[in-house]
């Protein structure tokens, strides 16, 4: 399923301050997009995308916003552009993240994606969207599930 | 290269980077605060390293919990200062020393011209002041540099801000802040780029208002802001620094994606409304509005330029009675600073409320947090629904010379007009 809200959705709104003194999932899971959309928690599913229009994620440089998503069962979000933190901190706690600047995918669109590739295929509006590349160590981080773990696994960067 | 380019090769040992490259930096100093810090502390423990990579370039900074209102907070401090602890950290900044963490390291000295620093908050911008790059991140990120002394970062491109003209009475370096913000919207332009800021009026601009112009580049969307350093960072940092540096400047023939010119001879004293950060208003449009509660601090707008203006402005005046005024000042130094001064005495006796050092009510969870039906005009940096607490409260943001002077009043009030 996907689920598609509009532009500078703030990390307030992804999951509030008053929320975010933990990384204790329990509390980030109920409360995630809790302003922006009550019903949001009881109808994601695991693997379900989120869709959101320019510079998502704007504002704190909580690492709690993206791992919000990623415990409610969201398993990617494309939006027309990231505000950068949230897409840094994406990465590092891996979530996988694409941005398509034209993209037209509203909420229940069905999608199919490749996201080595970056390629979206908007199934119900029969159009196919490629997202800006993503450098590899960014695909390698995702792919280990994060910074942290990366490291632990390389103990360096490979750029 | 730009300044920001050069900065980023020579901290990556190379002689050139251009923008959309990866590289691998050295970081001056990491910063992390009590409200991300544990979790920091934690992640860096799980990477199985016995030290951090340098114990005098591990800033810690107790800003957003303290003093705690709440047990909550209490045990979550206790929490933090047993991490600060068990890793040996020199330079901790907790209660009593305290104060805002963006504050601290550029006051402190703790972040050098020509360096990169890093903090898991937002507004780690606020390090191109001195002319460092100065990033946010998060948990993850701060850990691994905390391990290794370094991070990755994507060589942003460089938009340009050439700033000249003659700084007006009353218009501070907040108002130009929000007169780009109303320029560029948030419509993706300035996303993941740096921002530099150079001309004549910032020359003129003291180190504060050069630290409220990068702090509020996050707000633009930029990775980073930027102002070349100059005789008064100099002066600025000589009595603080921890460590040496060099003056690392833009090539004549730097390359820039755009640049935007500003003439502050015709900026006025300027506002953003409730929720839209980028919608901009001129304070004379809005002069009038009722508002019932006044605040100054953040690590935006609560040093003690700010506090004098305010003061300037109150001094042997009364804060209208529908009014609650509070200050909060960004650092122990800069209260102790306004102390001496005189005009904290000023500003109490004008019915002004003045706390410990703290972010405040700036991230809704601490001193002061707005509640249903409040209408707050604020000298922070965020505006968005909730952000002060209750999302059924209003916030306009603008300079400490608006709020002090509709304080007075108890309705918006340009400040050229007492």
């Amino acid at each position: 399923m996907t689920y598609a809200y509009g532009d500078n959705i703030d990390t307030d709104r992804i999951i509030a301050g008053k929320y975010t003194k933990t990384l204790d999932f329990s509390t980030l899971a109920e409360h995630v997009l809790e302003d922006l959309d009550p019903t949001f928690k009881s109808k994601v599913q695991k693997g379900d995308t989120l869709i959101a229009g320019q510079n998502f994620g704007c504002g704190s440089s909580r690492e709690q916003a993206p791992l919000a998503i990623k415990i409610s069962g969201v398993s990617l979000v494309i939006a027309k552009s990231f505000a950068r933190i949230f897409f840094r901190n994406s990465i590092n706690i891996g979530l996988p993240v694409l941005e398509i600047k034209d993209h037209d995918i509203e909420s229940g669109d069905e999608l199919k994606v490749d996201l080595e590739k970056g390629i979206v295929m908007n199934l119900s509006k029969k159009t196919t969207h490629q997202a800006a590349p993503m450098p590899k160590v960014m695909i390698d981080i995702l792919q280990e599930g994060g910074l942290v773990l990366y490291l632990k696994k390389y103990g360096n960067y490979q750029i | 290269m730009t300044i920001t380019e050069k900065i980023m090769a020579i901290n990556s040992g190379r002689d050139k980077v251009v923008p959309g490259q990866l590289v691998w930096t050295n970081i001056q100093s990491v910063m992390t605060m009590d409200y991300l810090g544990t979790e920091t502390f934690k992640a860096f423990d799980s990477l199985g390293k016995p030290e951090v990579f340098d114990k005098e370039r591990v800033i810690c900074v107790s800003d957003h919990l303290v003093p705690p209102p709440t047990q909550a907070f209490a045990t979550l401090l206790n929490q933090w200062r047993e991490a600060v602890k068990a890793h040996d950290i020199k330079h901790f900044y907790d209660l009593g020393r305290q104060g805002i963490a963006h504050q601290i390291m550029v006051e402190q000295g703790h972040v050098l011209p020509g360096t990169l620093s890093i903090g898991t908050d937002s507004h780690a911008n606020t390090y191109g002041a001195v002319g460092a790059v100065g990033n946010a991140v998060s948990v993850s990120d701060a850990a691994v540099a905390m391990a290794t002394g370094k991070s990755w970062f994507r060589v942003p491109e460089t938009v340009k801000f050439h700033i000249t003209g003659k700084w007006q009475p009353w218009v501070m370096a907040k108002d130009l802040s929000l007169h780009i913000m109303g320029m560029m919207h948030w419509n993706g332009h300035l996303i993941y780029k740096t921002i530099e800021f150079d001309g004549p009026a910032i020359s003129d601009l003291e180190m504060a208002g050069r630290m409220t112009l990068c702090n509020m580049t996050v707000d633009l969307g930029a990775k980073n802001g930027i102002i070349a350093p100059d005789a008064k960072t100099a002066e600025f940092l000589s009595p603080v620094q921890k460590g040496n540096w060099n003056y690392v400047t833009s090539d004549s023939d730097a390359v820039y994606e755009k640049v935007y010119e500003v003439d502050v001879t015709n900026l006025v004293p300027t506002i953003s409304m409730p929720d839209k950060l980028d919608e901009v208003r001129r304070v004379e449009e809005v002069q009038g509005t009722k508002f019932n509660k006044a605040f100054v601090g953040t690590c935006t707008n609560g040093r003690l330029e700010d506090i004098e203006m305010m003061a300037r402005i109150l001094k042997g005046k009364q804060v209208h009675r529908d009014v609650n005024f509070m200050l909060v000042p960004a650092s122990t130094q800069v209260y102790l600073d306004a102390i001496k001064a005189g005009y904290i005495t000023d500003l109490i006796e004008a019915g002004v409320a003045v706390d410990t050092p703290s972010c405040a009510s700036c991230a809704g969870i601490h001193t002061g947090v707005a509640g249903d039906g409040d209408i707050v005009l604020s000298a922070g940096n965020r505006n968005m629904k909730g952000r002060m607490g209750s999302k059924n409260a209003q916030i306009y943001l603008t300079s400490p010379a608006v709020v002090a002077a509709s304080a007075l009043t108890g309705v918006i009030t340009d400040p050229r007009s007492i």
